[in-house]
């Protein structure tokens, strides 16, 4: 079981992590454990999601900040880094 | 590269730090009790067996705080902090049990029994257009 502790390989932020801070897609950030941690098991799944593959994946997490487009795209940015090309 | 907001590492790596996570020496834990009916009139509350449990300090029900009741909110101070002899909403808190942990609060909330009057209701949602 992998929580978001364990997301950085010896200290470095994943890609996943990073394209969240790269979009501002981190506001108060109640939510993101868990929107970082369903979008990791959405990518692992499908790594060439669609933006409605993004958000049926993160559709279990709620943010109270409403800070949904720059999750889906923070996801997006990763998803494309991935797999090489943007 | 566009400017990373202050603090946003912690928050992807799970150091942030929440209120929830916040323990502090012989803190007590709250839960608050609320009843299936959305109005009300309260009659009685009985608390005597949740308050009987080791490690539960006390239930305080609304004749405990001052009167008139003590309200708050973020804009307009307008919520009671128990609900005063009438519910006006589903969920309103009617008491809050005191406890040294968070599951004996629970245990004990679940032992309060709250005596009640259903008064009428409207179950139309004021976001339908009209």
């Amino acid at each position: 079981m992998i929580t978001i502790e364990g997301l950085q390989n010896a200290g470095r932020l994943s890609s996943l992590q990073d394209a969240f801070l790269a979009e501002g897609a981190v506001q108060c950030g109640f939510c993101i454990p868990g929107m970082v941690m369903a979008a990791h098991a959405l990518l692992a799944e499908n790594p060439r999601p669609t933006e409605t593959d993004v958000r049926e994946g993160l559709s279990g997490n709620l943010c109270r900040c409403a800070g949904y487009q720059r999750i889906v795209a923070a996801v997006l940015t990763a998803a494309r880094g991935a797999t090489g090309g943007r | 590269m566009s400017a990373r907001r202050v603090g946003g590492h912690e928050r992807v790596t799970g150091q942030q730090e929440f209120v929830g996570d916040i323990r502090l020496d012989g803190m007590l834990h709250v839960k608050l009790i609320s009843i299936d009916c959305a109005h009300a009139r309260i009659h009685r509350i009985d608390a005597e067996r949740a308050r009987s449990l080791p490690g539960v300090r006390d239930v305080v029900c609304a004749g405990d705080l001052p009167a008139p009741m003590p309200r708050f909110g973020p804009v307009y101070q307008d919520r009671p902090v128990l609900a005063a002899a009438e519910t006006r909403f589903h969920g309103e808190p009617v008491a809050a049990v005191v406890a040294e942990t968070e599951q004996l609060a629970e245990e004990a909330a679940a032992l309060v029994e709250v005596h009640y009057e259903e008064l009428p209701q409207s179950r139309q949602s004021p976001l339908r257009s009209t």
